[in-house]
């Protein structure tokens, strides 16, 4: 028989169709339904995998999200998952699994050896052992010896999908209490989402031997999600192996769902995001193992989990089975195991044990010992025996009386899961009778049920759950009457000194705890960093509580008064594509392209990302370098002329009869003065007095202003504007339109700029003396509507031309024709950086950082003359803002010609013993081809002071030296004439 | 003298190759305009109703065409097909002379797609985790959100037809995303 332990009957499996698979190179068979845990299992395989510190051999501990031990490497054609776990995956044809973390194979695994220097490995051992020379030294082998897998060579290039949803009432679990509630909530008319981790609904019904509402439990789970699927008129949602992955703010919680079929290309899980009027926590309740000397060979499983694989897979996990409790439920899993044909010996380690358990026992057949625990366990890759001895052993020497067995089943109580309850917010509290952590209060419109609520039995679940849902009249009825449940808090054998397992994943055992206390890592933070307990992938689902409990014994404490930790998103893993879904490659972010992107590639632009625009930074001939591109580019509009795509520039149209007392409150310059049809340069502070933007302010009527924030920053003004609005001045009359990338704007500039615009068939009067320097006008460019403004930030003669975005590329034919006869260039943002860098013209967020004053800019006429308060005064009058050794904008004239100065290159002075201490950076540096000499500003302390006194400062920059002098920022054309040449 | 040429955002687009179930299409309106004002004031309500025979709504749309998109407590956006953007603007704002009011014509500023089909929805819920379900979001239904991170105006026309406007410059980026989203249910 190909499958030793699988019963010829049993399990919610299809025996008659068969699935083959590989682990470790062998080739195993399984069924439909089966999870590549249970078809291991069937097929008897005990060894799974080593363990990540010590790679000591483990198997199965669990049957379902809490498995700490079997994480495999899958490989399903090209589907790769370096970390599966062999629990949540369901069997299909062709898998590949491999054992992670062993070389050169599972049974010899080089690195065992690694156990037997475990004394020399304790908690912190590489805190206390690799500090010298540096950790870094050891870090690569370290991490080389350490871990759960390898991460696939190739990125994952498929899509994932991802959801967005509400309803009134989202229910997590669809075992009886969570089942329970979605009947209720679907009954009174709620949309309701019902989501279950594990393909089949129905819990622990699934495998325990009980009865609602007369039906087998699994039956009735059946047939009630068929029936609120189709119930009519009412929005019902029920989504199998889907995971709550974790639960955010706003009742909004995040969930996978495994797709069994996802469109090609497309990966294999969807994320969605659910906001809820109500949720309901179902998730029921995960089994805490003992810890003892050996707990963690293969063979000793938790026993709900043994329960578990009989119970939904028809797989009797062994067939001499001792089973160690510290609670009552530990009987039941007894009983079930017992029934399939096991023998079962309990072990309990309570020595008062209720006597109606024992009885029921002894009925069964089974021996019941109390008072006793495992004192170790024999065999390496399979367990073969135990020694059984007194519970309150101390005496690490007391060897106990031997029993031969196949599989050792541990029942150390229940622990609700409330993980998703505490990322909510909720608060747990110590409930010492059921020894759990159990809700206590919620923080949302939330509340916890069933076994997530600490209600064990069954008739208190489906009441807990009814209730939850809103129903009304009598919930479904648990057939039996319930047994009581009480646990014991025993958590390990009283034996100090010896490794006893408790986070199995990561290899923390009661050693690590005991030192820990000993070295006064008391607090529960402390305890988790320090042993890495709860640390690992599966989050500490087994090991949590146990660890908490040892650390109450170990300085006497309650596990209530050691607390925990948080619980922190997410539950279980998920892929990182899930996450990511389709915000990634060219959809991570917006890439704004300018209108007129067509004619700059056929233009020969080199485009670049500037901010969120992806604009042309010049335009290199055939042969040229970008560098020679620029320069020839700056030399063409400082000699002829150039045309540049400006259309990125913010336009904000502010209308309204409050118009000028708006933007007079909030920019830096006075406004109110302004006239129509005039423009005026404008600092705009924000509240704390820094310089948040410059840009050009137009008035084009009375009541209308046009505001032209940097690219960069019109979002941010836009989204300024309003705040002030709607929040300090509601009162004033005057409303926004962003209109920005409705428009198109070309810049004409340089000194035969004069020459194109007369080419141009307008009706705007182009005379000096109708549109003079910082003036607009409105009129028709060539058919369209147009807007002229005489602005530059080239420092030479300049015009504007706005037209509609979709004249934009016509508009650029059109000029670069007229212009030919006097060699109209276009120029990028590069070029211009030299451009306006020779003129000292700043750019905002270059040229300033985050703590820069409009008077550290030189800009002080507002600061003198301006009385009213504009946003940002308060701030410029602080001791802060009067210290005299504050950074201020300055130019540099560096010594050497031989290239520019560094950009961020340090200005630096020197202190005692050499020191260097900073006294600013260089902001924007660039070879000026008009001036044949590097040029730059800097933001340097005491600036004004250093350019008067024309100082000698010293750069350094990646150990080079450079000498600069200070100099005014303006190293072209300091008067202006040129702007009206 | 002949005015200069036209070229919408549309032209630059890669053509859509999509499933049956979703139809994507990049739409040109004759006119977008940015309308603010008071909707108490019956002065600007009167004006909006005389010139775009529809009251100014709030969460919805109003009208077919000039269609009022409902964009902030005192916002909306006027689409038109028919209607030339300047000569609409114009006509507004002598309409609502004397009234505290501001229009705007972005005709050329916002791209307009229409996503249509029984997975038009679901298209639309990858991008956004706004409320898209037909119950709460049927035909005359509008609202501004957050599509792949971008400020949109989405509205409703049809159960299965939906528009969502967003600005130009983020037009290929846009309909990337839509046309990649799209591909899930081919």
């Amino acid at each position: 028989m190909s499958q030793p332990r699988r019963l010829p009957s049993g399990g919610f499996i299809d025996r008659s169709k068969t699935l083959s698979f590989t682990f470790e190179g062998r080739r195993y068979e399984g069924h439909p339904g089966d999870s590549v845990a249970s078809a291991l299992l069937a097929n008897g395989v005990r060894l799974v995998g080593r363990s990540f510190k010590y790679h000591r051999p483990r198997g199965l501990l669990a049957a379902g999200v809490e498995e700490p031990n079997a994480i495999l490497d899958l490989q399903l054609g090209a589907h790769h998952d370096p970390n599966a776990r062999a629990t949540m995956v369901p069997l299909v044809e062709g898998l590949e699994l491999t054992a992670v973390n062993a070389s050169p194979s599972l049974r010899r695994d080089k690195r065992a050896i690694f156990d037997r220097f475990a004394r020399y490995l304790p908690a912190g051992f590489y805190y206390k052992t690799f500090i010298r020379p540096k950790w870094e030294t050891f870090e690569g082998t370290i991490r080389q010896a350490a871990g759960l897998g390898r991460n696939s060579a190739t990125s994952d290039r498929r899509f994932y999908e991802q959801q967005g949803a509400r309803c009134d009432l989202l229910v997590v679990g669809a075992g009886p209490a969570g089942i329970a509630a979605a009947l209720a909530g679907a009954a009174n008319g709620q949309s309701v989402w019902l989501v279950e981790q594990e393909a089949l609904p129905g819990g622990q019904l699934l495998w325990r031997d009980e009865q609602v509402d007369g039906q087998p439990g699994h039956a009735w789970a059946k047939a009630a999600i068929e029936r609120l699927r189709a119930l009519p008129n009412v929005n019902v949602t029920v989504k199998l192996a889907t995971q709550a992955a974790a639960y955010y703010d706003h009742n909004t919680l995040a969930l996978t769902e495994r797709l069994a079929a996802p469109a090609v290309g497309w990966g294999p899980e969807r994320l969605w995001l659910v906001r809820a009027g109500r949720v309901v926590l179902a998730t029921g309740a995960l089994e805490r193992p003992i810890a003892f000397p050996d707990n963690d060979r293969p063979g000793v499983m938790l026993a709900a989990a043994a329960a578990t694989y009989l119970g939904r897979w028809g797989v009797l996990p062994g067939k001499h089975i001792v089973l160690l409790t510290n609670n009552d439920d530990g009987y039941a899993s007894a009983l079930l195991l017992h029934r399939a044909g096991a023998q079962v010996g309990i072990v309990d380690v309570r020595p008062q044990v209720d006597g109606a358990l024992i009885k029921a026992a002894a009925v069964a057949g089974i021996d019941v010992l109390p008072g006793r625990a495992l004192l170790g366990v024999e065999g390496e890759f399979s367990v073969t025996g135990v020694r059984i001895g007194a519970a309150d052993t101390s005496d690490a020497k007391e060897k106990g009386q031997g029993f031969a067995c196949d599989l050792v089943a541990v029942s150390g109580g229940w622990s609700p899961a409330a993980h998703l309850f505490s990322q909510s917010g909720g608060k747990l509290a110590w409930d010492a009778e059921l020894a759990c952590f159990r809700p206590a209060r919620s923080a949302q419109e939330e509340v916890s049920v069933g076994a997530a609520n600490g209600a064990f039995t069954l008739a208190a679940a489906l009441v807990e759950g009814h209730a939850a849902g809103g129903g009304e009249g009598p919930a479904p009825v648990a057939s039996q009457a319930d047994p009581t449940y009480r646990a014991a808090p025993y958590w390990r054998l009283p034996v100090r000194g010896v490794r006893q397992w408790i986070d199995f994943q990561h290899d923390v055992t009661t050693k690590d705890v005991e030192l820990a206390a000993r070295e006064s890592y008391v607090s529960v933070e402390h305890l988790k960093r320090y042993t890495t307990l709860g640390m690992a992938t599966d989050q500490g689902k087994t090991a949590n509580v146990v660890g908490l409990g040892v650390m109450g014994e170990e300085t006497g404490r309650t596990p209530g008064e050691v607390g925990t930790t948080t619980f922190r998103p997410p539950y279980t893993p998920l892929t990182l594509g899930a996450i990511a879904g389709l915000n990634r490659d060219s959809r991570l972010q917006t890439r704004r392209y300018l209108p007129l992107h067509t004619a700059h590639l056929a233009a020969g632009a080199a485009c670049r990302d500037y901010g969120l625009w992806y604009r042309p930074g010049c335009y290199p001939l055939a042969g040229e370098s970008e560098a020679e591109a620029i320069q020839r580019e700056v030399l063409a509009v400082r000699r002829n002329v150039g045309l540049m795509d400006g259309s990125s520039l913010g336009k904000i149209e502010v209308t309204g009869p409050d118009a000028a007392e708006f933007v007079n409150r909030l920019y830096y310059n006075e406004l109110k003065t302004l006239k129509p049809g005039r423009l005026r340069y404008c600092l705009l502070l924000a509240e704390k007095g820094t310089v948040f933007d410059d840009g050009v302010v137009a008035r084009m009527a009375p009541d209308r202003y046009l505001l032209s924030p940097s690219s960069s920053h019109t979002d941010g003004v836009m989204a300024m504007l309003e705040e002030w609005h709607e929040g300090e001045w509601p009162d004033l009359k005057v409303y926004f339109h962003n209109v920005t990338q409705a428009w198109a704007t070309l810049a004409v500039s340089g000194p035969r700029a004069r020459e194109v615009m007369a080419k141009l068939s307008t009706d705007i009067d182009l005379s000096d003396a109708a549109l003079p320097h910082m003036a607009l006008a409105d009129g028709r460019v060539e058919g369209v509507a147009a807007r002229i403004a005489r602005v530059s930030f080239t420092g030479e003669r300049s015009y504007e031309i706005s037209v509609p975005t979709s004249h934009g590329a016509a508009l650029w034919d059109h000029l670069l024709a007229l212009g030919r006869f006097a060699s109209i260039t276009p120029y990028g943002i590069e070029s211009l950086m030299t451009l306006r860098t020779e003129k000292g013209y700043i750019l905002i967020g270059r040229d300033t950082d985050g703590v820069t004053l409009p008077q550290d800019l030189g800009v002080t006429g507002p600061l003198r003359n301006k009385t009213i308060d504009y946003v940002g005064r308060r701030s410029l009058f602080t001791p802060e803002a009067r210290r005299d050794d504050r950074k201020q904008l300055i130019g540099l004239a560096a010594e050497d010609a031989a290239s520019p100065l560094p950009n961020g290159a340090h200005l630096v002075e020197r202190g005692p013993h050499n020191r260097l201490r900073s006294l600013g950076f260089v902001t924007s540096s660039f070879a000026s081809p008009t001036l044949g000499r590097p040029v730059a500003l800097a933001l340097v302390e005491r600036g004004r002071a250093l350019v008067e006194a024309h100082a000698r400062l010293e750069l350094y920059h990646l150990g080079q030296r450079r000498f600069a002098r200070a100099v005014e920022p303006c190293f072209y054309d300091p008067k202006g004439v040129r702007l009206n040449a | 003298m002949p005015e200069l040429a036209a070229r919408g955002f549309a032209a630059d687009l890669p053509p859509a190759i999509t499933p049956t179930s979703v139809r994507l299409r990049a739409l040109t309106p004759s006119a977008q305009l940015w309308l603010s004002g008071d909707p108490t004031d019956a002065g600007f309500v009167a004006g909006v109703d005389r010139v775009l025979g529809a009251l100014p709504p709030v969460g919805e749309t109003a009208g077919q065409d000039p269609l009022l998109l409902w964009q902030a407590p005192d916002r909306w956006l006027v689409v038109s097909e028919t209607r030339r953007g300047g000569e609409l603007a114009a006509t507004l704002r002598q309409a609502l002379t004397g009234v505290h009011a501001a229009v705007s014509d972005t005709t050329d500023g916002q791209a307009l797609f229409e996503i249509a089909g029984p997975d038009a929805r679901r298209l639309l819920g990858q991008g956004s985790t706004f409320d898209l379900d037909p119950l709460r979001f049927g035909p005359g239904r509008g609202a501004v959100t957050l599509f792949a991170g971008l400020r949109v105006s989405l509205y409703c026309l049809e159960p299965d037809r939906l528009r969502l406007h967003g600005e130009v410059a983020s037009a290929r980026f846009l309909w990337d995303w839509l046309t990649t989203a799209a591909s899930a249910y081919a």
